[in-house]
């Protein structure tokens, strides 16, 4: 699926961080094709957290550099990593909760050309509130633009996450276990839409079901115990032994 | 207008249970209200009853110029989720200003509220560059910090601000306009200074409702809501909030300044000892929309001015009707009148069926 591959979006190089003495990420490196879906997997506590947390800069490597889109951002407050281009959902649902859907995801829609302007009411800008209406249809959720966003059902609160994410128009989206909670048919609809954005964005995400990360990822990264135990496509993760005994065994 | 909607009242959260204004401002109950630009109609019908019903005309304006001043604010308290327990500093700054320009420096009124306005605006952008560093109580208690920094220069610094005695014989302000120049004077002639400073608040307050209505606005919204989530859209946070700091510090910088005009005079009293006063108006009057803390400033002037007629402990009545406002509907005045009531109809009308 990897289109334009050659051009990287993400580079991680060395990622090193340990938390008093445990070494939660273990020199990790990274590498993201513009158009791929890639996929870290690894047992709980294997530092995909961390790891995440690091290129967004949410935590400063202990030592190892990250670029985004060639250009350096170790340890940029994640504000600034955001404007960038790299978006993120949320392990835990992270909405504006008492703040309509629509305008959960204008929000995340004006940030990119009219984020500090106060002199004009934000319902006269034609391009945020297409932008906005776009995001909706193609996420889903275009039916309950004016329900409150803490009275959605939890599936379609974690696609208005998702559908926050995807408005800010990002090059790179980081998904944090974007099925986790899901019951099976909204699990199956979330992979849909997963592979729908991957058409236009490039996508990196943690899962732990695994049947989706085979059927979803070109690549997958192995994490065990903060290091990088393996790397390559579904084939190869699913038939490697040290990754079988280390994951599928345990989640079968 | 607005995409903004109130959730319904039954959302079920222990809103008035909470003592401290802190919880208040974070309970779920604090959605904006469905009213934007209606208020500025709000707004002049409230005026105009107040011209024609209250009829001690000091009383008149100091209801416009505590209405503006509470409704700033909600900026900080309703719209941005920052409970401020010093709010007495910009206005008893503000009068001071005003107050000194019109002793010392020229009797015009618009230099004395474009200084008052003006320094208090740069003064904000310290304070709140300091207060912001935190958030929650420990902003509450940085503001509140800041006041009391301030009440004891006032109180010290005699030669300039004459210490206890404040600064009295302040001059009446002349305001000149093309063509005419008026004297603004609120003893002898009270529904000048009334028409004056009602146009004053009128387009102050038009301001303040287009900045929530703004990009701006509705992003400082949504920090209240998820701070972190607002960050990962790539906004800065702190910045918002500062400029909504120095909003909100520059209007109660104007209303000081206007209260100084009307009573010709600045001092401790009262100027300092309102931090909580304003803070019981924006609450009463309900936090959801601008015109509620007005609404809540009328109230509160009215019940003050009639029961300190009757009563020496006028407080303790005042005190008690605040608690009782909090626990049966923490949506204020404003959102009682939005949003219960209108629940409650429709609950009727089901019934009735």
């Amino acid at each position: 699926m990897s289109r334009s591959a050659g051009d990287l979006v993400l580079e991680a190089q060395g990622l090193d961080r340990s938390f008093g003495g445990i070494h939660a990420v273990d020199d990790v490196s990274l590498e993201v094709p513009e158009g791929s879906l890639h996929a870290i997997i690894g047992p709980n506590g294997s530092g995909k957290t961390t790891l995440f947390n690091l290129i967004t800069g949410h935590t400063r490597p202990t030592s190892g550099r990250v670029r985004f889109a060639g250009e350096d951002i170790t340890g940029m407050p994640y504000s600034k990593v955001a404007r960038k281009g790299l978006a993120k959902s949320y392990q835990i649902t992270t909405v504006f909760p008492l703040l309509t859907v629509f305008e959960n995801v204008r929000i995340a829609a004006q940030a990119a050309g009219h984020a500090y302007v106060f002199w004009r009411p934000a319902d006269g800008i034609r391009a945020v509130t297409r932008r906005t209406e776009e995001v909706l249809e193609r996420i889903g959720l275009a039916a309950d633009r004016d329900v409150v966003a803490s009275n959605l059902s939890h599936g379609d609160q974690r696609r208005l996450d998702l559908a926050i994410a995807l408005a800010t128009s990002p090059r790179l989206l980081l998904l944090d276990e974007p099925t986790a909670g899901m019951s099976p048919p909204e699990t199956a609809a979330t992979v849909e839409l997963v592979q729908e954005l991957n058409r236009d964005v490039t996508i990196l995400m943690i899962e732990h079901k695994m049947d989706v990360i085979l059927t979803i990822a070109d690549r997958i990264t192995v994490l065990h115990q903060g290091r990088k135990l393996f790397e390559g496509t579904p084939d190869e993760v699913r038939d490697h032994p040290e990754v079988k005994e280390v994951y599928l065994t345990g989640s079968r | 207008m607005t995409d903004l909607r109130t959730p319904p009242a039954s959302d079920g959260t222990p809103a008035g249970t909470g003592a401290a204004a802190v919880t208040i401002a974070r309970t779920r109950g604090a959605g904006p209200a469905r009213w934007t630009w209606g208020q500025l109609a709000l707004l002049v019908v409230l005026a105009v009853v107040v011209m024609f019903t209250v009829p001690n005309p000091s009383l008149a304006i100091g209801m416009l110029v505590y209405g503006l001043w509470a409704a700033g604010l909600n900026l900080l308290v309703g719209y941005g989720g920052l409970v401020s327990f010093g709010h007495a500093l910009p206005f008893a700054w503000g009068g001071y200003a005003a107050g000194l320009v019109l002793l010392h420096v020229s009797t015009s009124a618009w230099l004395a509220m474009l200084v008052a306005a003006g320094s208090m605006a740069v003064l904000s952008l310290l304070v709140g560059a300091v207060c912001l560093r935190r958030t929650e109580v420990y902003f509450s208690m940085l503001t509140l910090a800041f006041a009391q920094l301030g009440f004891f220069i006032a109180l010290q610094w005699d030669s300039v601000t004459r210490g206890d005695d404040g600064l009295s014989g302040i001059p009446v302000p002349t305001l000149w306009l093309p063509g005419v120049t008026i004297e603004l004077n609120a003893l002898r002639d009270p529904l000048t200074f009334f028409l004056f400073t009602a146009v004053v608040v009128l387009v102050v307050f038009a301001a303040m409702v287009l900045y929530t209505e703004s990009p701006m606005g509705r992003v400082l919204q949504a920090i209240r809501e998820n701070e972190e989530r607002a960050r990962g859209c790539g906004y800065n946070t702190r910045l918002v909030q500062l400029a909504t700091f120095v909003v909100a510090g520059t209007v109660a910088g104007l209303a000081g300044g206007l209260f100084a005009m009307l009573n010709n005079f600045v001092g401790l009293q009262p100027y300092w000892l309102l931090s909580g006063v304003v803070l019981i108006m924006v609450i009463l009057g309900g936090r959801s929309s601008l015109f509620g803390p007005f609404l809540g400033a009328v109230v509160y002037l009215l019940l003050e001015s009639s029961l300190s007629r009757s009563f020496a402990s006028w407080q303790l009545i005042v005190g008690a009707i605040f608690v009782v406002c909090v626990l049966a509907f923490p949506q204020g005045l404003w959102g009682l009148v939005t949003q219960t009531l209108p629940s409650l109809v429709r609950r009727g009308r089901r019934t009735a069926r």
